[in-house]
Parts: structure tokens; C-alpha cells; sequence
């Protein structure tokens, strides 16, 4: 192992998340290279700055008050949101309230049959999107999907359960399931960061960008940050980039759509600290290079592809029952 | 061993046990607290953020699939409730120390005004780094969290944890230089 290497892995060393073999290498390195053994010094010296901060301590009588303030608020909450459908709470009331909580139940019952045949079709379109989205998005990547309002209600306890079954069927990658008087939006993403957005009559717009590395240099863009400046304002998002000179990302935005069908975008685009800023006039189905970014060494051109309008993947007709 | 504990206490809380909740919010107060106070470096955000944190894992709690502990699903929570807060409220920031705060016994500089500006330059430091790279900063020099748990926290891939904090401590080692040595 040479220095170059050595010294890249030594903030893993310090955090102790190498591999012991490769702890091992290093410390036999370090015992013997006095200017890797120097650079590693640093790292150290530095964490203990950093670390002064950790020094920085409320009052006591603001820990004290901590769990009392909290117990507080938790009273306000009046009802335990609980996904577990078979926690059932039954009142040790009159006979003639019982009766009514029976019939009560019956007519939910019934209710819940209705839907199950929704669910299923639900089920199967989504099981058709989770096949896509595997087959062609990297991870991180936000994937919404809208579904008509027929499909489920919009109930906080049906999202709870909605929500619990769509987390079966994507593991870790359901990030949030809102829904509005027209559509429900499931939030698909590995990375816990996506935010939600309820937006009604107004179907979404994805847009993929796309950096492309123009230069052969060994910099590494550790952020990047995609913001439609004129949009109604969704999300940010920020991942870092892998050795791979080219990394797709979709964007969900809600950009003003203009009479003769196209859209008004002002986009703004960060790579770490470089950014861009520009405005462009787009139609569905083009690609178009908004600019390049120097950074460092290495340019990185950007182009955006607006791919399509948000999608109904559920349509059922409505029974009128 | 602990990890049991917290589960125990998890359970009964799906049982609408609330004591047993408020167990787990006196056992993690601190981490989150001070998970947000460093990530805004405001005392009244990281309380209100802390304590809204911990309503949202109660009142979510039946959604905990125990794949992870709890206690990195409530970073998580914290940590995705902070990076929103930090988002709205944009890159406005001041970097004194907030008068709710007092800095415990140091032994880096005797002077307690020097060392007010040493805490207010490293804070300067740290918030000039891309927000993930903050968050692994946070949690990893100053939480002491093995990669693995902190790539489960945000969500990403252990060598982009790897690599986030590589960013980091260059850059806070070129800003921090003239500090070093001090001890």
C-alpha cells in the first residue's frame, strides 16, 4: 500500500471502519512513514476541534423540564396512529351502544370489500411500476406515482394502512403517500430526504437531468443540488455522484405549463459550491443542454430531458355502488 | 443487550403504553437534542425540533418494522426533520453562542472570550459544508456512529459516508489549521 493510498483511507481509519485487515496495513504504514503518520496527526488534531463544540450544554434545569414539557404535548395527541389493524378496542359500554358498534363494524366491512378489488388492481399496477423503477433507476433516485381518487380514501387511518402496505411491497424505499381531494402521490425513494408536496388539478412534470462529465480528471462531485426556480417549489435534492461519469436523476416538479403546451423552467443546478443558473422553454420529450460547470479541473455539462406528465397507473371505472 | 430494552419498550408502546415511550424519550433526549442544536446551532429550533421528533416517532411508531434499531430510526427521523428546518429557513445564520447554551469546562484556551470565538469559528467551519456533509460530521465525529449505522440513518451507501467525511475533515483541516496544535 503507497502513501496515496494510505492517506485516503486514514478519516476510515480514525472513524474505525475499515476492515481489519486493511487496519492492520495502516498501522504497520503509519509505524513506519513519519509523513503519513504527520497527515494522520492532523486528522486527529482536527476531530478534537471539531469536538470542542460538543462542549456546548444547556442548563440542568432545561433537562429537568425536558420530559415533563414533552409528556405535555404528548397528551395533546389525542389518538395512538397505529398500523397494526388488529388492535381493536372494544368499549365495556350498554348493550344498545354495542349493537350500534356492531352494525357500525358491518358497514365498514362492507366498505373494506369494495376496496379490496381496488387494492388488488392497485397492487398489480404498482408491482408492474416496482419491475421499472428497479430495471431502470439507481438508487435515490424519487419515482412519484399519482393515483386516481377512487382507488382509496383519503382517511388518515387508510393511509396508515396504505402506507404500511406499500412499505411491504417496496422495501425501504416509500418515503410518503399523500393525498389531495384528486390524487394520491406515493413518494418512492431510498433517500430519506424527498419531501412531499399535495398539488390539486395540477399533474406533475418529470424532468431528468443529467450530468455528464466532459473531462478525464479524478475529481469527484460530492453534491448536487437541482432547484426549479419558477416552479411551485417541490423538492431539493442532493446525492453524491459515483465514479460514474454519467448519473441520471429525476426530478418532480411542478413548472407552469404554458397555453401552447410547453413550459417555462428556470433551473438552477449546484455542484458542490459551482452553480448555475439559467432559464429555458421546454416540450415534453426534449432533451436540451442547459450549461456547463467548471469545477475544479473537471467541467460537467448538464442537460435536462423533461420525459413526461404524471401518469394515472390506476384507472377503475366507478360502480356507483 | 440494549437494543432488547428498546424494543421491550417499543412494544409496549404499540400496546399505547405511554410511560414506556416516555422511557425512550429520557433515555435518547440528549443525542436528539444535541443532534439538532449542532446541525442549526440554535437552542430553541433544536428543542422545538427534538421534541417534535419525538412526537412523530410516537406517533409513527406502528410503522417501525424493527429492521433497525430504534435509535437509528429516531436519528433518522431527527435528522430528516432538521435537514427540512434547515432547508426553509435557508442559509440565514448566526454563529455566536446562543444565550440558552453555556460551553462546559474546556481545556483548549483558559480565555473564556477566546474561547467563545474558537467555538464560533469552528461552527463556521462546519456550516460552510454541504448540508450530507454536516450530517456526517455530526454524526460521526461528534456521535461517534460506525459508518454502516450512519449510512442507515441517511439513507445512502456506506462509501458515500465514507467519502462525505473524507470531503469533510479536508476541508475542515484547511479551515481549522491555524487552531490546531493548541493543546
Amino acid at each position: 500500500m503507497d502513501c496515496q493510498e494510505v492517506k485516503t483511507m486514514l478519516s476510515d481509519y480514525l472513524a474505525n471502519s475499515l476492515k481489519s485487515n486493511y487496519n492492520e496495513e495502516i498501522k504497520e504504514h503509519l509505524a513506519k512513514c513519519q509523513n503519513c503518520a504527520d497527515s494522520f496527526k492532523k486528522l486527529v488534531e482536527t476531530d478534537n476541534i471539531i469536538k470542542l463544540t460538543a462542549n456546548e450544554e444547556p442548563s440542568e434545569q432545561y433537562w429537568n423540564n425536558y420530559l415533563p414539557k414533552f409528556k405535555t404535548k404528548l397528551d395533546r395527541v389525542s389518538t395512538l396512529r397505529l398500523s397494526n389493524p388488529f388492535r381493536i378496542f372494544v368499549p365495556k359500554l350498554s348493550f344498545a351502544f354495542n349493537g350500534v358498534l356492531i352494525i357500525s363494524l358491518i358497514i365498514i366491512s362492507a366498505f373494506f370489500y369494495k376496496n379490496t378489488q381496488q387494492m388488488k388492481s392497485l397492487r398489480y399496477a404498482l408491482n408492474q411500476q416496482k419491475e421499472e423503477i428497479s430495471s431502470q433507476t439507481t438508487p435515490g433516485i424519487i419515482s412519484p406515482i399519482i393515483v386516481s381518487k377512487q382507488d382509496i380514501e383519503k382517511t388518515t387511518a387508510k393511509n396508515v394502512k396504505l402506507f404500511s402496505e406499500m412499505e411491504d411491497m417496496f422495501p425501504n424505499t416509500i418515503q410518503w403517500v399523500v393525498t389531495s381531494d384528486e390524487q394520491i402521490e406515493l413518494g418512492l425513494s431510498r433517500n430519506t430526504m424527498a419531501e412531499k408536496i399535495v398539488m390539486k388539478d395540477i399533474k406533475p412534470i418529470f424532468l431528468k437531468f443529467n450530468i455528464l462529465k466532459l473531462s478525464e480528471t479524478p475529481e469527484i462531485v460530492s453534491s448536487a443540488n437541482m432547484m426549479v426556480l419558477n416552479g411551485n417549489e417541490v423538492n431539493t435534492k442532493m446525492w453524491g455522484l459515483s465514479k460514474k461519469d454519467y448519473t441520471p436523476y429525476r426530478y418532480h416538479c411542478l413548472p407552469i405549463l404554458r397555453t401552447d403546451g410547453k413550459i417555462d423552467l428556470r433551473v438552477r443546478i449546484s455542484l458542490d459550491g459551482a452553480s448555475l443558473e439559467t432559464d429555458i422553454t421546454a416540450k415534453e420529450g426534449d432533451k436540451i443542454e442547459l450549461g456547463r460547470i467548471r469545477k475544479d479541473n473537471a467541467e460537467y455539462s448538464i442537460y435536462v430531458n423533461v420525459i413526461s406528465k404524471g401518469v394515472d397507473i390506476v384507472k377503475t371505472e366507478d360502480t356507483g355502488i | 443487550m440494549e437494543k432488547e430494552q428498546d424494543l421491550a419498550l417499543v412494544h409496549k408502546t404499540k400496546e399505547g403504553d405511554k410511560d414506556a415511550f416516555c422511557e425512550l424519550v429520557q433515555k435518547y433526549k440528549r443525542q436528539v437534542y444535541f443532534m439538532a442544536y449542532r446541525m442549526t446551532n440554535n437552542h430553541t429550533d433544536a428543542d422545538d425540533l427534538s421534541q417534535e421528533a419525538f412526537l412523530k416517532a410516537y406517533e409513527s411508531i406502528g410503522n417501525f418494522k424493527e429492521k433497525c434499531s430504534f435509535s437509528t430510526w429516531l436519528y433518522r427521523i431527527t435528522v430528516n426533520m432538521t435537514i427540512d428546518h434547515l432547508r426553509k429557513i435557508g442559509t440565514k445564520q448566526t454563529f455566536e453562542l446562543d444565550e440558552n447554551v453555556s460551553i462546559r469546562k474546556g481545556h483548549y484556551v483558559d480565555n473564556p472570550i477566546e474561547e467563545r470565538e474558537l467555538h464560533k469559528e469552528i461552527k463556521k467551519a462546519i456550516w460552510s459544508l454541504p448540508l450530507e456533509q454536516r450530517a456526517v460530521v455530526e454524526l460521526s465525529i461528534l456521535d461517534g456512529l460506525p459508518h454502516r449505522e450512519i449510512a442507515e440513518i441517511l439513507g445512502c451507501p456506506e462509501k458515500t459516508v465514507s467519502w462525505r467525511l473524507f470531503q469533510a475533515r479536508s476541508k475542515l483541516q484547511e479551515k481549522l489549521d491555524i487552531y490546531r496544535g493548541g493543546e
